[in-house]
């Protein structure tokens, strides 16, 4: 539909030709792969946009390869399954399933749970991604708030002023706002432990 | 509207939708249908035929998931779906008689989770159920994390600039300038973060001449720096 890259993983090769041909008549690149060994070598060097695994893998089973994929990329994954009784839906929504296609799967069904897979999957790295900047914001403006308030009072400046000094300082020093304030914090710091 | 509620489930395992499931359909045969296939798996379910009763149900009592129709190009539909998902935050399951690229691609962009083409059949509709609510759930709490984290941010830049005042005012160290606002706070029975803006607000009236912005030159002719 709009040229993502899927990675369809099944050990019955009817299954897979079948998605395959009707998914690339939609516009998907498809890569197919019959077990999750195959896919742990395949995602150590290729990133697909999704990945589409039959919950009943021979050997590393689907639900086991969802928790590998969970743990070392960033793949979001749906799953396909002959089964779908409540217990096992559950489980794949708890490993971080983002659909799950019942066999046999239409292939117009296919593409709808992908589409709305691809979506949702990619708010959910948005807000990862937002979260880790804000975690690191959070760090970094601590020390830099403390040094502005210790520049304030050491020199009788305002909120302001003291921000701007300290960026002064870090770009006549070529150091970066976060590592000056940290210094300032940890001289005062020092300073003020001696007895 | 129907509230219809079945205490009978077939087995143990207890969904994880924590509310009732609104079903939206015109077509009462197929509202009843949802509602058969839905009540066996243990799920409580309100059904309705048309938007004005949907948004009065939603209103009264907030489903935790909505499955709703839609027909391709009927924008009727799209509206309803919208407010849900912006008005309500809730997830949507989308339920299309025949499959329309247009019509999917449109509910994606708006937000729905879940696709069923009919005929439905209950394991489908089960998975797409239990996925989307739990995927929901995922995105609330992140986006909730999100906010407060933005708060924080926010709140903990006045808290720090204050620590840093009164490291140099007092000669503390970071904790015990911490440690050093917080028992004022306690004491004045105020919040940290109210102190702490006072503290720096003072702080930068005191040393702001009069009526002045922030100005370096100023500071030079003070003798400052």
């Amino acid at each position: 539909m709009s040229g993502e890259t899927l990675l369809l993983v099944d050990d019955d090769r009817l299954v897979l030709s079948s998605l395959v041909e009707g998914l690339q008549g939609a516009g998907y690149r498809v890569a197919t792969e019959e077990s999750a060994e195959d896919v742990i070598d395949f995602c150590s060097a290729q990133t697909p946009d999704l990945a589409v695994i039959d919950i009943r893998l021979p050997g590393i089973s689907g639900i086991e390869l969802a928790r590998w994929l969970k743990e070392n990329t960033d793949i979001p994954f749906l799953f396909l399954s002959a089964y779908a009784d409540t217990e096992l839906v559950q489980n794949a929504a708890e490993y971080g399933a983002f659909g799950y296609l019942v066999k046999p799967v239409d292939t117009a069904q296919a593409i709808a749970a992908i589409e709305a897979a691809l979506a949702r999957a990619r708010e959910v790295q948005n807000l990862k991604r937002s979260e880790a900047g804000l975690t690191s914001a959070l760090v970094a403006n601590r020390h830099i708030s403390t040094a502005i308030g210790i520049l304030m009072e050491r020199h009788r400046l305002s909120n302001l002023e003291a921000f701007d000094t300290m960026r002064q300082m870090a770009r006549s020093r070529r150091q970066k706002l976060a590592e000056i304030a940290s210094d300032i914090v940890n001289a005062v710091e020092q300073l003020n432990l001696e007895p | 509207m129907s509230h219809q509620h079945d205490q009978n489930r077939p087995d143990d395992t207890t969904p994880v939708v924590d509310s009732h499931i609104l079903i939206v359909d015109r077509d009462e045969a197929a509202r009843e249908a949802l509602h058969k296939l839905l009540s066996a798996a243990g799920y409580e379910t309100v059904a309705v035929g048309d938007a004005i009763t949907a948004r009065a149900s939603c209103r009264d009592a907030a489903p935790a998931l909505v499955i709703m129709e839609t027909h391709s190009g009927d924008e009727a539909d799209f509206v309803l779906m919208r407010w849900f998902l912006s008005e309500h935050q809730l997830p949507v399951i989308v339920i299309e008689e025949t499959p329309c690229s247009d019509g999917i691609r449109q509910a994606v962009r708006l937000g729905g989770h879940g696709f069923i083409l009919k005929p439905i059949s209950e394991p489908e509709l089960i998975a797409a159920v239990e996925i989307a609510t739990m995927r929901h759930r995922q995105w609330r709490e992140l986006r909730l994390r999100n906010e407060e984290m933005t708060q924080a941010l926010h709140t903990n830049r006045q808290i720090s600039t204050a620590v840093g005042i009164l490291m140099e005012r007092h000669r503390l160290t970071d904790t015990e300038a911490f440690e050093h606002l917080r028992s004022k706070a306690r004491a004045s029975q105020r919040k940290v973060e109210d102190l702490a803006r006072d503290l720096v607000d003072a702080t930068c009236d005191l040393n702001l001449p009069a009526g002045n912005s922030p100005d370096f030159s100023r500071r030079d002719s003070r003798g400052r720096d």
